[in-house]
């Protein structure tokens, strides 16, 4: 047998994951989904004689990331304002860029619209197509997938609904709900590193203040503590009950936390080239170094300065967000 | 019974087909539910198996007491109605879909790919744009013009892809990368 060519058309949209997309595609007789890692493609084919049933689930994450991103631009902007209202006219770089960033996610959010889950039916399988996760997509999907369907099996009179209680397996197979059990975990750890997240913003946002050595040490054993604690609830929360928000906010406040300990560790690396004499004599002696350290003025250095806001915004709020959810999840 | 993706309490009948989300009876989880014919079909594998009545009538190369219905469009041989699998509009056997899948023949049994261009474009662009990565270009760019010359001519993705647009850009990129080396080399060596 000769392979022939399939005519395939693109379906708009894409679902990013870590390490590829996921795709699909519209054949003459099948749906196509492609689901890629950047080197490699595995495929799954949706016959339409097979098709039971397609299933647009809305749902609230459009929602919930419209206010995080609201919010954080209005954050940003109140921050980049104070900054200009301040004379620091430095300072409103870091900020501002950030705001624009988060003021395109906002206006992608608006155009893209509320979101959704959809699923696909056979005989043997329930699929979720990733790729789609708004509801224009889910109504486009169904707009071209609806004539080709019934062109090969016809329509669903509504008598024949009500007669034949329809069946869309497979119910003997898989559950609606996650066919692995999730296993239920402790939300001690969670909330923790949520708690202790939300006041690392805040003695971080006193440091821009006052940084007397002991409050160095403190925000230090602070960071660190959390970076455990967060470390610690990304591991068990794998395969957990918990809901797929709180999972990502804690991966989200892991990232931020390395992202913040690595930036540290690159201006220390700024003020010792750019004060080598004098850090080179005391970076024997540890509480020398941290004297050295609490005397540097953030407000002198104003990239640093937005840097440092705009860490003690993201730690606030993840850890405000995350505590939000968890509390919502128990109630 | 369809049932709720989230309670999982059975769907009222009003609300499948109505083009319109509506809210669970339970749970008030916005659905829209399309479903279509195949959902109520009876079981095709309730098919009639005959059974040879005269000698002289065909039986099935598999089972040689059931009348072939169909020859195999690929091999030729008679089969009967469970022996059929029919795709892409063509009647096939079973041993003729396996050698199909395991060559490679049957684009709607393929279930996964390496697509070579891509990999080949990561190797002679990431190392580059990453500063920590860069002196590894000496390892990459030599490996990403293998695999453009040794899968030029294979099939990259089921899906339609730009012809070979990623495997030219490796190749110049890895080509500029590679007379980089030499050059630098070159340098080295003949500094005083």
């Amino acid at each position: 047998m000769t392979p022939k060519a399939i005519d395939y058309k693109k379906f708009s949209g894409k679902k990013r994951n870590f390490i590829g997309t996921d795709r699909i595609w519209i054949g003459p007789d099948h749906l196509l989904m492609v689901e890629s890692t950047g080197v490699s493609e595995r495929y799954k084919r949706f016959f339409f004689k097979d098709i039971q049933a397609i299933r647009i689930l809305k749902t609230k994450t459009w929602l919930f990331r419209l206010i995080f991103v609201s919010i954080l631009f209005l954050l940003t902007g109140a921050l980049g304002a104070w900054a200009w209202r301040g004379n620091s006219q430095e300072i409103v770089v870091f900020p501002a860029l950030i705001c624009l960033v988060f003021l395109y996610y906002l206006i992608r959010l608006l155009i893209k619209g509320p979101s959704c889950e959809c699923w696909i039916y056979s005989s043997v399988q329930k699929e979720k197509i990733k790729s789609v996760t708004s509801v224009k997509s889910g109504k486009k999907l169904l707009e071209l997938l609806i004539p080709q369907i019934e062109a090969l099996q016809g329509t669903l009179p509504a008598e024949k609904i009500r007669k034949e209680r329809v069946t869309a397996k497979p119910s003997a197979i898989l559950k609606h709900v996650s066919q692995t059990p999730l296993k239920k975990i402790s939300k001690v750890w969670h909330r923790l590193s949520f708690f202790l997240l939300m006041i690392h913003g805040v003695f971080l946002a006193l440091t821009l203040l006052f940084h007397p050595p002991v409050m160095l040490i403190t925000i230090g054993v602070l960071g660190l503590s959390v970076l455990l604690l967060s470390t610690i609830a990304v591991v068990r929360q794998a395969g957990s009950d918990l809901s797929r928000r709180i999972k990502a906010i804690t991966i989200t406040a892991l990232v931020f936390l390395i992202l913040g300990s690595v930036s540290n560790y690159i201006e220390y690396m700024f003020f010792y080239m750019t004060n080598i004499e004098t850090w080179a004599k005391v970076s024997h002696n540890q509480w020398e170094t941290i004297k050295l350290v609490a005397e540097i003025d953030y407000f002198d250095y104003p990239i640093l300065l937005g840097k440092e806001m705009f860490l003690v915004a993201m730690y606030f709020c993840l850890g405000v967000a995350g505590l939000l959810f968890l509390w919502k999840q128990e109630k | 019974m369809i049932n709720c993706e989230k309670c999982n309490t059975p769907v009222n009948e009003s609300h499948i087909n109505s083009k319109e989300f509506a809210p669970c009876d339970h749970c008030g989880a916005l659905i829209l539910t399309e479903v279509f014919p195949a959902a109520v079909r009876a079981s095709e594998t309730d098919f009639e198996q005959e059974n040879l009545v005269i000698e002289d009538d065909a039986g099935c190369f598999y089972h040689p007491t059931k009348k072939a219905v169909i020859p195999c469009s690929s091999c030729g041989r008679f089969l009967c109605a469970l022996c059929d699998i029919e795709m892409d509009n063509t009647h096939i056997c079973f041993s003729c879909l396996e050698s199909g899948k395991k060559k490679k023949k049957l684009d709607t049994l393929e279930t996964y790919r390496f697509l070579p261009d891509s990999l080949a474009l990561r190797l002679s662009i990431f190392p580059l744009i990453s500063i920590i990565f860069t002196w590894f270009t000496c390892i990459t760019a030599p490996a990403a013009i293998y695999l453009v010359i040794r899968y030029w001519k294979s099939d990259s993705s089921v899906a339609p892809r730009g012809k070979k647009w990623r495997f030219i850009v490796a190749f110049i990129l890895s080509s500029a990368q590679i007379i980089g080396w030499i050059g630098f080399l070159f340098i080295i060596i003949n500094q005083p």
